[in-house]
């Protein structure tokens, strides 16, 4: 493992059943990079990102974060789940939201102390959701739900952010915000993984791009993998680039 | 105002008061879990339990009775998340399975202690509409320390549980383990279902749990406000209860709770569409 | 004779529960059975008060009213208020209960039905309920008449309905575009649920009848393939229980209904147990 990648996947499997989700990946990710996993539907790119992040145990192989086991470094790893998972009824604030990142290091007598309170304010502020702080989650646009979501990773210090196809549902606008604020934190120094599947406007904002269809067909700068043959042949038809 | 100094109608208020804020709270977090109807399936899954102890000890004793309740309540709580986990069986109907199959044994188990004479089986069937009025002082001890003891553990446990229940894949990144602390909830559901059973009955302790969280839901934007506003509903709803069920002689304790319970809920929706009006109108 | 009227009760009390119930369970309505049998009764009491008679019209426009009224509160609630659909469902049917409770209560001189009776219900009353002509021709049990119109009535309900009962089911979008009128349809289900509550209350108990929904038709959902098989399938599994339940009963000396019941869960469960048991031998992984 080189220092500058963040996160190793070393043949990793997982299956559901008898069908395969991912089979033997090998994959490093760069440091201070936005890394897109792309493919057709089914293809694993869910199930990668969660074998990443360590949300579920690859059937087979392992996942290596800052040259030391995941599990040792979880904290630095935060996971932004796909917007169908998340109950947006439920009755939390944003404020609780992303002071939820906070709860491990307070006994359950603890209040919030000011630094903490500092942190969870100062992710709220860089997100730009100032004045949406008492707002219950359900209330908010879809662009401010995703970065309420980003705050709370801001907040918990993570090196690494885990996002699952952050654009559904957004208009052009709010699209266009996401990717600033995934920019601003790659310029921070941070490393950004993102499962996307609008080629369109992938190479606006990835840097690398992983061509996923349950093994690696292809990995590389965003240019060199969207002008790829081996991208027509995963969605099995010319032309594929110019489809959504 | 001379109920204020009758001993018993102080006995029932305070049991179903300590009932009403136990089962507010629990049902708050079952309410966000979209698992409000978890008390139903409980309180009929309770049925085998409860006479299981009375068939094998002969005791009408609370707190026996109650931990015969807690045990065949959480039996069926683990059924229901099998049946949804294992089989495609929704877990609207493996509650449902779950519900009717504990009733339908509960039934056979209360014809065998009827058709077999045993001592002391007065009131067994209270248990379907509870009878408020038959709670000893001693009940109310127990009754008080369980629900102290639940309000312990939520307090506790608070953050975990917010966290687990709405984002349970955060929650694992944060050390907590989801299976134990969601389990943790279906016991303390099972418990308050348990004590509550002889005073607001089977069939109506589901709405101690529902009632309550409901009517604060529409209020509220956190889960810590909800669960304070709920046992504030429950409280006023269950005082209110037990006043109309000593008013009129011979009437049922648990379903005017209710009744009590779903008007403060029916009133607290027409406040908030009065409230919303005033705000558009401004 | 006695066996056959109570036998004879349970298997239309089945076949009917495995009908609807196979309808609740694909929509994935079970717990709403659950509701509409709990909120028959003030539906119940006050028709009894009115017209104080047992078993007329009366009682089944009284289920019925009720039932639609718990039916529409439920939506009303669910979608006006923003409270959760089992939330609306339990605070809906506990307080129409209750309110029946307190009914009871209130005109308990003059109402005789019975709490118990309306709970549990109790099959081997069904021979005392004779219906007797004028000329004094024995024509068999009540129950056996009101719950064969009742059969029938259900079986040509599911028969006309099949196709839209069962596309709401699977996929009410696409049933809106087909032009299916998913709500009346929704509420039809629910004035059948009432009828078929009221009609085998008195012989199993408003509480009980809810396992005969049930239990038949999830036992046969693990294994079946197509709706109508679910159906026939689940019919079968009521009807051999209702007679096994009926002789276990008897020997144990227990409540019939509720041995039933509980044979139907059981046979629920080991079905369960085999399934999983060969599905484990055939694939050994399974992943959540």
């Amino acid at each position: 493992m080189t220092p500058n990648s963040c996160l190793l996947a070393r043949n990793l499997s997982f299956s559901f059943g008898e069908n395969p989700a991912i089979h033997e990946i090998s994959v490093e990710f760069t440091r201070g990079k936005i890394t897109g996993i792309m493919g057709p539907n089914g293809s694993g790119k869910s199930t990668l990102l969660k074998c990443l992040s360590g949300i579920i145990e690859p059937h087979s192989g392992d996942v290596l974060a800052f040259g030391g086991l995941l599990s040792d470094f979880q904290d630095k790893i935060s996971y932004i789940p796909q917007k169908e998972k998340i109950d947006w009824d439920f009755p939390i604030t944003v404020k609780d939201l992303v002071r939820t990142s906070l709860y491990k290091s307070l006994k359950w007598y603890e209040r919030f102390s000011a630094e903490l309170i500092r942190l969870s304010d100062q992710a709220i502020q860089t997100m730009g959701l100032e004045g949406f702080e008492n707002k219950q989650i359900g209330q908010l646009s879809g662009g401010q739900q995703q970065r309420a979501f980003l705050a709370r990773a801001l907040a918990s210090n993570a090196e690494v952010f885990l996002l699952d196809e952050p654009f559904t549902g957004l208009d052009a606008k709010a699209t266009e915000d996401l990717i600033r604020i995934l920019k601003k934190i790659r310029d921070d120094g941070k490393s950004v993984i993102v499962v996307h599947h609008d080629f369109s406007n992938a190479a606006l904002f990835l840097d690398e791009i992983i061509l996923l269809k349950t093994t690696v067909l292809k990995f590389g700068s965003a240019n060199e993998v969207i002008n790829s043959p081996e991208l027509r042949r995963a969605f099995g038809f010319p032309g594929m680039g110019q489809m959504h | 105002m001379d109920f204020l100094v009758n001993p018993v109608f102080i006995n029932v208020l305070m049991g179903v008061v300590l009932i009403s804020i136990s089962t507010a709270a629990v049902g708050c977090f079952l309410y966000v879990q979209k698992n409000a109807l978890l008390g139903e399936t409980l309180a009929h899954g309770c049925l085998p339990g409860i006479y299981c102890v009375f068939i094998f000890s002969a005791t009408r004793d609370l707190l026996w009775l109650s931990i015969g309740a807690t045990l065949s309540g959480l039996l069926s709580s683990y059924l229901v998340d099998f049946i949804a986990a294992k089989s495609r069986i929704s877990r609207d109907g493996a509650m449902a399975v779950v519900l009717s199959s504990m009733f339908g044994l509960g039934i056979v188990l209360l014809s065998f202690v009827q058709q077999n004479n045993y001592p002391n089986q007065n009131g067994l069937e209270d248990l379907f509409f509870g009878n408020a009025a038959a709670m000893s002082s001693k009940d109310i001890r127990i009754i008080g320390l369980i629900s102290c003891g639940i309000w312990l553990l939520l307090i506790t446990n608070y953050r975990k549980l917010l966290l687990i229940l709405f984002d349970s894949d955060f929650a694992k990144f944060q050390g907590i383990r989801p299976r134990l602390y969601n389990s943790l909830i279906s016991t303390l559901a099972a418990i308050s279902v348990a004590i509550g059973m002889q005073t607001a009955g089977a069939v109506l302790i589901a709405a101690l749990i529902i009632t309550p969280a409901a009517a604060a839901r529409i209020w509220c934007s956190r889960l810590v406000d909800m669960i304070l506003l709920a046992v504030v509903f429950a409280i006023i709803g269950g005082s209110a209860g037990t006043l109309c069920s000593y008013a009129a002689p011979k009437m049922p304790t648990g379903p005017w709770v209710v009744v009590c319970m779903a008007l403060i809920f029916f009133l607290s929706t027409l406040m908030k569409r009065i409230y919303l009006a005033s705000l558009t109108s401004k | 004779m006695i066996a056959l009227y109570i036998i004879t009760v349970g298997c239309l009390v089945a076949v009917n529960g495995a009908i609807l119930g196979s309808v609740l369970l694909l929509r994935r309505m079970s717990m709403m059975c659950d509701a509409i049998v709990h909120a028959i009764l003030p539906g119940l009491v006050v028709a009894y008060l009115i017209t104080s008679s047992r078993g007329s019209f009366a009682m089944l426009f009284g289920a019925i009213g009720s039932g639609i009224i718990a039916a529409t509160l439920v939506e009303f609630v669910h979608l006006k208020f923003r409270i959760t659909r089992e939330a609306s469902i339990g605070l809906m049917f506990t307080t129409l209960f209750s309110i029946g409770i307190i009914l009871l209560a209130l005109f308990a001189g003059q109402v005789k039905l019975d709490q118990d009776c309306v709970l549990f219900g109790e099959l081997a009353y069904v021979p005392l309920d004779l219906w007797i002509t004028d000329e004094g021709l024995n024509l068999g049990p009540y129950p056996i008449w009101t719950l064969a119109f009742l059969t029938i009535g259900v079986v040509t309900y599911v028969s006309v309905g099949f196709r839209p009962l069962v596309l709401c089911a699977f996929d009410k979008e696409f049933a809106r575009l087909q032009g299916i009128k998913v709500q009346r349809w929704h509420y039809s289900l629910m004035l059948m649920l009432s009828l078929a509550a009221v009609t085998s209350f008195q012989a199993v108990g408003a509480i009980m009848v809810m396992g005969f929904f049930i239990l038949p038709p999830a036992t046969a959902y693990l294994f079946i393939s197509s709706v109508r098989s679910l159906i026939l399938l689940s019919s079968s599994i009521g009807i051999l229980c209702v007679v096994s339940g009926f002789y276990l009963a008897q020997y144990l000396n227990v409540s019939i209904a509720g041995c039933i019941i509980t044979l139907n869960g059981f046979v629920f469960f080991s079905a369960l147990a085999s399934k999983l048991y060969l599905k484990l031998n055939l694939s050994p992984v399974r992943n959540t």
